[in-house]
């Protein structure tokens, strides 16, 4: 009998927590483009949750990583974080394992219109307003050799 | 010796608090700046920029002068471009001449 009990209990341990298959890599895009976007992907099998993040982009270059968010269902609203651009990254997971993250600027898991095609989302820097343009009670004297403050 | 009187530009900065700088663009006549032309950044909180004093190598000229002001933010990105023209008169008038004494 134990040793019966032992066998059902390798064969849960493994069919649960060794066989579970990997979630897929997923397929993301956007749609309801204003300037809170929804940000959707595919389902992928045997994923139980899905977990998003934004990671912004320096004019540099560098990476800079948002904290995620795990999420049941297969769309999501996202906020304005600051201005700047963005790209969304998508992974399914199960109990045991994640996926590898989608990138939404990579063509392979983005799509635009249901074309293949990267993208990220921009949010602009609001521009100054208001421009006034004045006497200033300072001047300068324009001598032969320069100029000169006074 | 002549004088020319400095003018001072003012702006309303960006809402935006992740805004660092804003950077002013000039140029002579009516043309909207582009990314190319003079410039000088100045940094936050100031939103003013004297000229042509605080700008190197201003040209100055007689006419219009059109103004396009930028804000950027900490990561380096800019912001659309808040525009205006203006005419300015850099150039001090010729010297009277001929000074007589009569009497």
């Amino acid at each position: 009998m134990k040793i019966l009990n032992f066998l059902v209990f390798l064969f849960f341990f493994f069919v649960v927590f060794l066989c579970e298959p990997f979630a897929q890599s997923v397929y993301v895009y956007v749609f309801d483009s204003n300037s809170s976007p929804t940000v959707g992907w595919d389902i992928s099998t045997y994923a139980t949750y899905y977990e998003i993040r934004l990671v912004g982009i320096k004019k540099s270059g560098e990476f800079v990583n948002f904290p995620s968010e795990t999420i049941t269902v297969i769309e999501k609203k996202v906020y304005r974080p600051r201005s700047g651009d963005f790209k969304v990254q998508v992974r399914a997971c199960n109990s045991t394992q994640c996926s590898e993250w989608s990138n939404s600027n990579d063509s392979l898991y983005a799509t635009v219109n249901g074309s293949p095609m990267g993208w990220l989302l921009r949010w602009k820097v609001s521009k100054p307003s208001n421009i006034i343009i004045g006497l200033w009670n300072k001047f300068i004297i324009d001598f032969i050799g320069g100029i000169d403050n006074v | 010796m002549s004088k020319i009187f400095n003018r001072k530009i003012m702006w309303d900065a960006s809402v935006d608090s992740d805004v660092v700088s804003h950077r002013v663009y000039i140029v002579q006549g009516n043309q909207a700046p582009t990314y190319d032309d003079l410039n000088v950044t100045v940094n936050m909180p100031k939103t003013e920029l004297t000229v042509p004093d605080e700008v190197p190598n201003f040209p100055l000229y007689d006419g219009d002068y059109t103004i396009g002001i930028v804000a950027v933010d900490d990561w380096g990105n800019e912001s659309d471009m808040e525009v205006a023209t203006h005419p300015f008169d850099f150039i001090a008038p010729s010297a009277p001449t001929n000074i007589r004494i009569v009497g």
